[in-house]
Formats: C-alpha cells, sequence, structure tokens
C-alpha cells in the first residue's frame, strides 16, 4: 500500500491540479485574511464609539430618579475567530437593549453597528465557507478519474497483477489525496492567519489555537468524506468525465440545493408570528390592564402633591404599569425564543447537507451561531435584573424618596456617581460549551464518513477493472 | 452552395440539440431546476401574499388612526409601500428594507422602518428564487455543456469527421452554440412558465401591461445571461486540448462567477470602507443638535410642566388641563383646563412646532449624507460585480424586478413630499396656531376642571386662596364624584362627534419608477452581458479558426 500512496502523491503534487488549487486556495484565503482583519478593525473601532456614546449619555444622569430614563445596552465583543467561522456575527444583532423605566421600550435585541441595508446580504468567505464549497470541490476534482480514469488509460488492470488488496489501493489513494489537499489547507491557513495576526492585529488566545486545530481536524473528516465521494463515482461511471459532471451536480445538491430548501420551507415547517402580529397582541395588554383597573392604572400627580397622602393613587398605579410591563415582555421574550428555535430548525435542515452539517459543527466549536447570540440574551438578562437589584437598594437607602420603582419623578433625588453604576460584561461561550453543542453534529458527520468509506469499498470489490 | 450549407447548419443544431438533450447532464439539471423553481415560487407566492396582507393590515391601522385622531398633534400618518409582486422571480433587497414611513411634524424621516420584519436570524441564509435558480444552476449547466464542446469531439475523433463536410468553421461553430443555446432555454423557458403558473394560482397578483413587459425583459435577461456562460464554457473548450483540464477549469470559473464575487463585491464595500468613522460623525452632529434642542426648550418655559414654572405660582394648578397625553415632543391632548392655560399653550405651540419643524429638517439632513455615503457604497459593490456576469445579471434582474435600492429611494422621495403636502394641509387648517392642535375643550363639553369639581371658575378658585393641590386630592379620595368622572371620560372616547373632519385630506398615491427609466438604470448591466457575449464569441471563433482538428 504504501508504493500506491508514494505513486499516487507524487503523481497529484506535481500535477497541473495541485498548482491551479494551490494558488486559487492562497488567493481566496489571502483575500479572508485581509477582509477579516480590516473588518476586526473597524468592528474595533465601532464597538469603543457605542461603548463611548453609551457612556457620555450615562454622564448625564446626576440622580438616582434619572436612572429610569437611561438606555442600557450589553454589547457582544467583536469575535477574534470570525474569520474562522463568522456564525453571521458580521449581520446578526449584536447587542441588547433595555430600560429599567416602567415606560421603557420592550428589550431588543438589535444591531449596534453602522449597516448597509442598501446592499445585499453576503455569505462570508470564512474559513468554514471555503473549506465547505471551495475544499469539497477540489477534492472532487482531485480524485474524480482516480479509478474511471485509471481505468480508461489501462493502467488500473496492471495494479491488479500486483498482489495489492482492492482495500489497500482505495486506501493508499484516499491518503495520499488527503494529504495533498491538507497540504494546501495548511498552506492556506497560514496565509491568512499571518495576514490576521500582521495587519488586523488580533491577538489570538490559547482558546482561538484550540479552535483552530478542531477546525483542522473537522476540515480532513469532510474533506474525506467528499474524497470517498469522489472515489465513489468514479466507481460507479466508467468514464471520468461522467464522474466529475455527476460530482459537480452532487456538489450543488450538497452546497446550494439542500439550504435553499431548508430556508424555503422552514417557514411552513415551524411557522411563527410576525412582529406586527406579536405587537398587536402586545398592544391588547394595555386594554387588559385598563379593564382590570377601571381608569386608575396611571394617576401620576407629580412629587410634591402626591406627598399629602403618601403617593395612594401612585402606588395602585406603579403596580399595574409593573403588570402591564411583565405580560408585554413575556410576550416578546416568548417569541424570542421561537425565532431562536426557527432558527436552530433551519440549520438542522441544512445538516442533511454534508456541507450544512459541516458548517453547523464548525460554527458551534468556534462558540458562535445561535449559541453565541443566546448567550447574549441570558448574560443580558442577568445584568438587567443586577442593574434593578442595585437601583432598588441605593433607592431604599433614602428615607426622602417615594420608593416608586421604577418611574423617573418617583424615586430617590440623592446624587449619583456614575462610575459605581455596574458595567456590563459580555463573557464568550466558553471552548466546553461549544464542544458539547457540536457533539452530536461531529458525531454525525463522522458517522457519515464511515459510511460513505464503506460505500466505495463495496462498490470498487465489484468493479471491472479491464 | 448557400442552399446545402443552410440547411447543413440547420441539422447540425438539432444534432446538437439532440445529443445534450439525452444526456444526464441535461436530465439532472432539468429535474433540479423545476423542482427548485415550483418550490421558489410557491413558497414565495404564500410569503408575498403574507406581506400583502400586512401591508393592507397597516393601510387599515393608518386609516383607524387617522379616523380616531381627535386633535391635530396625534395626527400622524403613515405612509406604507406596497410589496412587489415581481419580487418573487426576485427577491432583491426586499425583506432588507423598510417599507414604514412615518410622518410627523418633529421627524422629517430619511429611512423607511420595516415594522413587520420576519425572523432576523434567518437573514444569514440565503433565499432561494427563480433569479438565483438560473444564475446558479441552469449557469452550471450551461457550462457544463459546452466544456467539451470541441477538444471533447476532437478526442472522440468526432471534430475531424465533421470537418470533413461542407461546413466553415464558424458555422460549424454556430451550429454548436446555438444546438447548446436551445437545449438550454428548454428548462430556462419552462421553469419560468411554471413558476408564473404557479404565482398566477397562489398569488394574490394581478398582472398589468408594465408588469408584463418587465416580466418579458427579465426572460430575455435570462437567454442573455445563458448564452453568456454558454460562451465562456465554449472559450475554455477552444483554449485546451483535453476535456478533464477544460472541466477544471469550467467548474472553477462558474464557481468563480457565482459564488466568488458576488459575495466579494458585497463584502468589500462592507469590510473596508469608511462607514463607521462618518456614522460616528452623524451622531455626533446630532447629539449636537439634541444640546441645542435642550437650551432652546428651555428658553421657551413649556406651561404643561406646573413644577418647572418660573416663577412658581401656587395658584397655577387652578388652569392646568388634568388629563393629558403626550406623544413625542409635539405631539400632546389635554382636557378639562382653563382658556387662559389653553391660550399660554397655543403661544407656545405656535413658538414650538416651527422650531421642531427646523430642527427635525436640520437632523434629517445630517443623516441624508450617512445614507448617501450608502448608496455610494451600493454603487461600488456594482462596480466590482463587472467582473463576474453571473452578478452583473442578477443586479439587472433586481432593477427590473423593482426590488433594487433605486426603487426604494424613489418610495422616500415620494413620501418626503407627501409629508410637504400634509404639512401644507395642516397650515391650511391652521392648525399650528388653534387650541385644535392639543385639545377639543370646550367644543366637546368638557369644562374646566375646578367648575367640575368646585362649580367655580379658575379665577375664582385662586382667589379663595384654597390650595389647588387640596382641593384635588380632596377629590381624588371622594371616591363616588372620581368614579362618575372617570365613567366620564372613559365615555368620551367612544364618542365620534370629536374627531377631526378629514375628508379633505389628500391621500398617498404610489407609483412604481416606469419601465423605461428602469431600463435606462440598468443599461450599463445589459450592455456588459451583450459585449461579453460578443467578445466572448470573437474569441471562440479566432482560436477555432486555428484549432487542430486531428
Amino acid at each position: 500500500m504504501r508504493h500506491i500512496f508514494q505513486r499516487e502523491i507524487l503523481d497529484q503534487l506535481s500535477s497541473f491540479k495541485f498548482f491551479a488549487g494551490l494558488l486559487l486556495v492562497l488567493i481566496l484565503f489571502g483575500v479572508n485574511g485581509a477582509v477579516f482583519s480590516l473588518r476586526y478593525r473597524n468592528d474595533l473601532v465601532e464597538y469603543r464609539q457605542v461603548q463611548q456614546r453609551w457612556e457620555q449619555q450615562l454622564a448625564e444622569r446626576k440622580k438616582l430618579d434619572d436612572l429610569p430614563q437611561q438606555v442600557f445596552e450589553v454589547l457582544k465583543t467583536p469575535l477574534k475567530t470570525a474569520f474562522l467561522a463568522s456564525g453571521g456575527q458580521d449581520r446578526l444583532p449584536n447587542a441588547y437593549r433595555f430600560t429599567i423605566s416602567v415606560w421603557g421600550d420592550m428589550p431588543t435585541t438589535y444591531r449596534a453597528f453602522s449597516q448597509n441595508s442598501l446592499v445585499e446580504s453576503f455569505q462570508s468567505l470564512d474559513w468554514s465557507f471555503l473549506v465547505g464549497t471551495a475544499f469539497s470541490l477540489l477534492a472532487l476534482v482531485f480524485v474524480y478519474d482516480s479509478i474511471s480514469g485509471e481505468k480508461a488509460q489501462g493502467t488500473l488492470k496492471m495494479l491488479q497483477t500486483y498482489s495489492v488488496s482492492r482495500n489497500s489501493i482505495l486506501l493508499g489513494k484516499l491518503l495520499a489525496n488527503l494529504v495533498t489537499l491538507l497540504v494546501m489547507l495548511v498552506a492556506g491557513m497560514l496565509v491568512s492567519l499571518l495576514l490576521v495576526v500582521l495587519v488586523g492585529q488580533i491577538d489570538l488566545g490559547i482558546a482561538d489555537l484550540i479552535h483552530i486545530g478542531l477546525f483542522t481536524g473537522l476540515s480532513a473528516f469532510y474533506v474525506t468524506l467528499f474524497l470517498c465521494l469522489g472515489m465513489l463515482l468514479s466507481s460507479i461511471t466508467h468514464r471520468p468525465t461522467a464522474s466529475m459532471v455527476l460530482g459537480v451536480m452532487v456538489w450543488v445538491v450538497s452546497i446550494v440545493v439542500i439550504p435553499g430548501v431548508g430556508t424555503l420551507i422552514i417557514q411552513r415547517v415551524h411557522k411563527i408570528r410576525t412582529t406586527n402580529e406579536v405587537s398587536e397582541q402586545a398592544g391588547k395588554v394595555w386594554d387588559q390592564i385598563e379593564e382590570e383597573y377601571k381608569g386608575e392604572s396611571s394617576t401620576w400627580r407629580g412629587r410634591e402633591m402626591g406627598k399629602a397622602d403618601n403617593y395612594q393613587a401612585e402606588r395602585v398605579s406603579i403596580v399595574a404599569q409593573n403588570k402591564r410591563k411583565h405580560l408585554q415582555e413575556s410576550i416578546w421574550e416568548d417569541y424570542l425564543r421561537q425565532e431562536f428555535e426557527q432558527a436552530k430548525i433551519v440549520r438542522r435542515i441544512s445538516s442533511i447537507s454534508p456541507t450544512g452539517l459541516f458548517e453547523y459543527s464548525v460554527e458551534s466549536l468556534n462558540g458562535t451561531g445561535v449559541l453565541r447570540d443566546e448567550s447574549l440574551v441570558r448574560e443580558s438578562q442577568q445584568y438587567r435584573r443586577g442593574v434593578e437589584e442595585w437601583i432598588r437598594q441605593r433607592d431604599l437607602a433614602d428615607p426622602e424618596s417615594p420608593h416608586l420603582c421604577f418611574q423617573s419623578g418617583y424615586l430617590s433625588l440623592a446624587s449619583l456617581q456614575v462610575s459605581i453604576v455596574p458595567r456590563p460584561q459580555f463573557k464568550e461561550p466558553s471552548v466546553a460549551e461549544g464542544l458539547s453543542d457540536a457533539l452530536w453534529k461531529v458525531i454525525i458527520l463522522a458517522a457519515e464518513v464511515l459510511a460513505m468509506g464503506l460505500a466505495v469499498v463495496l462498490t470498487f470489490q465489484h468493479y471491472d477493472v479491464r | 452552395m448557400s442552399q446545402p450549407n443552410r440547411s447543413l447548419l440547420g441539422t447540425l443544431v438539432l444534432k446538437e440539440l439532440h445529443d445534450l438533450v439525452l444526456t444526464l447532464r441535461f436530465s439532472i439539471g432539468t429535474a433540479l431546476t423545476l423542482v427548485l423553481a415550483i418550490l421558489a415560487a410557491y413558497i414565495g407566492s404564500l410569503d408575498y401574499n403574507a406581506r400583502l396582507s400586512s401591508y393592507q393590515t397597516k393601510l387599515k391601522l393608518n386609516h383607524d388612526w387617522l379616523a380616531r385622531s381627535a386633535v391635530y398633534s396625534f395626527l400622524q400618518p403613515t405612509v406604507v409601500r406596497p410589496p412587489e409582486p415581481l419580487s418573487i422571480l426576485n427577491h432583491g433587497l426586499e425583506g432588507r428594507l423598510g417599507t414604514d414611513f412615518p410622518i410627523s411634524i418633529e421627524t422629517e424621516t430619511t429611512e423607511a422602518e420595516g415594522q413587520n420584519r420576519g425572523n432576523e436570524y434567518l437573514a444569514i441564509f440565503s433565499e432561494v428564487d427563480l433569479t438565483v435558480i438560473v444564475a446558479v444552476i441552469l449557469g452550471l449547466v450551461a457550462v457544463l455543456f459546452t466544456f467539451d464542446a470541441l477538444c471533447g469531439e476532437r478526442e472522440a475523433g468526432m471534430l475531424k469527421l465533421v470537418m470533413s463536410y461542407p461546413l466553415s468553421r464558424s458555422q460549424f461553430l454556430l451550429g454548436k452554440y446555438l444546438g447548446a443555446w436551445l437545449a438550454l432555454m428548454i428548462p430556462a423557458t419552462l421553469a419560468c412558465v411554471l413558476s408564473l403558473m404557479v404565482m398566477e394560482f397562489t398569488a394574490q397578483v394581478h398582472f398589468g401591461s408594465q408588469e408584463i413587459v418587465r416580466i418579458a425583459l427579465i426572460f430575455a435577461l435570462f437567454a442573455l445571461y445563458l448564452s453568456s456562460m454558454l460562451l465562456a464554457g465554449l472559450v475554455v473548450s477552444s483554449l485546451t486540448q483535453r476535456s478533464s483540464v477544460a472541466l477544471v477549469f469550467s467548474t472553477f470559473a462558474w464557481f468563480f462567477f457565482v459564488t466568488i464575487v458576488p459575495n466579494l463585491a458585497t463584502m468589500i464595500p462592507d469590510f473596508a470602507g469608511d462607514r463607521p468613522r462618518i456614522y460616528q460623525q452623524a451622531r455626533e452632529r446630532l447629539a449636537q443638535v439634541d444640546k441645542e434642542q435642550d437650551t432652546a426648550y428651555k428658553k421657551l418655559q413649556d406651561p404643561r410642566d406646573p413644577e418647572s414654572a418660573m416663577p412658581r405660582d401656587p395658584m397655577a394648578l387652578y388652569y392646568y388641563a388634568i388629563n393629558n397625553s403626550s406623544n413625542g415632543w409635539t405631539g400632546f391632548e389635554c382636557h378639562f383646563g382653563d382658556a387662559k392655560y389653553y391660550d399660554k399653550l397655543r403661544d407656545f405651540f405656535g413658538q414650538l412646532i416651527p422650531f421642531a419643524m427646523r430642527l427635525a429638517s436640520k437632523r434629517a439632513d445630517i443623516w441624508r449624507e450617512y445614507v448617501r455615503y450608502r448608496y455610494h457604497q451600493a454603487a461600488l459593490a456594482r462596480g466590482i460585480s463587472f467582473l463576474s456576469p453571473t452578478a452583473v445579471f442578477r443586479n439587472n434582474v433586481t432593477f427590473l424586478s423593482g426590488t433594487s435600492e433605486v426603487d426604494y429611494a424613489h418610495f422616500i422621495d415620494l413620501a418626503s413630499r407627501y409629508r410637504n403636502t400634509f404639512l401644507n394641509y395642516l397650515q391650511g387648517k391652521n392648525a399650528f396656531n388653534s387650541w385644535r392642535w392639543f385639545t377639543t375643550d370646550f367644543d366637546d363639553g368638557d369644562r374646566p376642571w375646578t367648575e367640575i369639581v368646585a362649580g367655580k371658575t379658575a379665577d375664582e378658585m385662586a382667589a379663595s386662596g384654597k390650595k389647588p393641590e387640596d382641593v384635588l386630592n380632596q377629590w381624588l379620595h371622594d371616591r363616588v364624584a372620581f368614579a362618575k368622572f372617570l365613567q366620564a371620560e372613559m365615555e368620551r372616547e367612544k364618542r365620534t362627534d370629536r374627531r377631526l373632519p378629514l375628508g379633505d385630506l389628500p391621500a398617498f398615491r404610489y407609483a412604481r419608477i416606469g419601465t423605461g427609466e428602469v431600463l435606462v438604470h440598468g443599461a450599463p448591466e445589459i450592455a456588459f452581458l451583450m459585449i461579453v457575449n460578443l467578445v466572448l464569441f470573437l474569441v471562440v471563433f479566432t482560436r477555432f479558426v486555428r484549432y487542430d482538428v486531428r
């Protein structure tokens, strides 16, 4: 088998396909490195700008009573490994906004950076995309004639005269091509990393290096799958051109058709409401509270007037409005959960194709995708509870305050040092979280590779080499 | 000699067509195309119906809101853009851009809001529509038809045989090309026809003459684009000696045209541009306008805030309107106040409203600079797209289907003009200088609260020396009297005679950009596709003239 491996690898490394493919890979990964370096720099600038604007706004609040009007924001830090797998982080909501005031807007996720809605959306040319599309195509290009081509040239029946089993032929070819493609991949990754570290000045930590290592391993799996597929097609057809044509068609189904169908049918498979409908439902809560409190749900006489009877009417009103806000917020939180669920289902449908599965796994391993978005919401809600409790405690410490949480005009007038207001801190999902999220997907991918390998072995056993 | 040549060409075309139709590429390609086209048309139609019903709901909500408005400051119409029927064939920017344009005194809207968005977490998944199917799948099939048209036939030994006939090289090329083009137009035409049929039965669209013309133009673009991909395959075929090499080249070229360039074209302006700086600039200037607003507002002395009036008049509350609701800065409705207070309010708003409009204009101008930069980025993306016929093709279909940024700009323009019409209407009704801006008293029978509580005018109560807070609190604690008052208030909301008379309010009329104008706008793209076709054919011809057929 070693001879076959050596022969095959020398063949491939000196072929035109290798040089053309290597050139393509270096260009693509180079563009990836350059573009994501620039992107990260811009993102960092915008991140600081958003924080600065928020701090400036906060600095205007002189007393605790002003805080309910302050819009609080929790921002995701720009993702350092976006060049590996961005998981849509460059387009999806990256911040969670809430107001403490009982009259505040509903908490919502949104995109805090500048964006251009006048230009169509794009697919991020990150490593996961490049390996998912280009490397699968390259794998097919390298092995489409591995069997049918050799048969056409007449060299296959010569191999049979040597005492070498059919399985070792397959294994030799597979390993040789895998090594060739991995050489190209590593070369591309190095080019991209060089640009990212030197131009983008992204300093990668241990966690990021682990992510890169895991990605390389997963890519090897994925490439093996397509190598096996290519060899399978090569042994089904008898002319190399036919194998390649069939290969390209299968590739298109895997890359374009199945994910496309996923997005098309998601609304029929798992329908959720539109924001209009949710707004309507939330709007009805106003009427519901009005009915329940019979016109006494919103009486505010001012700090001076209300003091006369210790804010009796206002206490009823604040209970009513807190109830209303709580009901409306649960409606919106529920909707957000449904959105996440839908996003996960689309990814699952796309995972029917190995490319979809690969991209979904890389996303999870890299700690991005839905995992990161859900992290943001969870941590923001925690932060919010912390801030509310903090305000409540400080307000209670002031005996002069009417203690109507949280209505501006009825809280403590004591002066406030904004530097002591608790600040948000976004924590990335840990490596362990990413691994556990990706576990099932990686297992299924490994199973698919094994199945494809078995298929090739079985088909080649019965192949007529003459 | 010409007559047998022409029939020979015809035979060649038919032979090529016949051969291609029998291949696996044709059957798989056609099957994929038709299945996806039907699915995309069906789902697209259902989505369109949902957007249409949302549009109609918004129109109704707007109509109801206007009909319920009692005072002019709450008269805030929203102009809505209808969904584009041809967006089913090409989504374009339809999902990304907003459709709602709210109109008010204090805001000069520059960008539409997207109030009825779908799941924004699905935004990263690309949408499949007929244009994408033709661009990607049929583009691939085109390249697979012709990559071995020359080198493959040469390898099979067929080329020297065919060349032995009395057929010129150019006629041979033309025959190959036409045969392949006809074979490719079969799935393209079927996909179009089936999509239109699905749309006819599922979507609530009505195809007028304008739509039919645009659909015909889109179909012509399909033909032009597919022709250019066929020729690209032919070029590769004429430049290589082995069909396996030609296949690799052709697939890489297709990958580059279909995936890399369109994504780069939208990615590069986004990633490498200066947008964050310009956005920050806009935000800083807006913050300055906010400060200007704050200082000027303090000088105006708002009579609505009894605790901030200087000097503090302890009797002021007697004149005050005790039922208030606000909508923004200038939206305000109140009841049960005294005439003196209302006069003060009217004068205040008389000053505030022009000031608010000036500031709105200023803010809009600042934001428009940022929007203009984004249009430049869109133009840059369009420019980079010229590296790929696929990208150029898709951009052009976006123009024709009415889902481009040009159509959006047109809507914003129309809506902005309507805002001016609306403001002139308000001016004509003297809305800015009358009580009707903020109250329906005393036309609706509501009297000042002092008369309801104590049966005396505000002046009489002020003269009595009693503190108004005590009078109000006492009345609040009288459960019977206060409940009667609340009941009367809730009744008032339901009365229709206090609504504003809006019979003469001009309505908003939306009209799409004319087809001629759209064609002019897309002229560079159309010209590019035509030139590409010409150039590629010339290249193939020059190469093939000296091609070794043995």
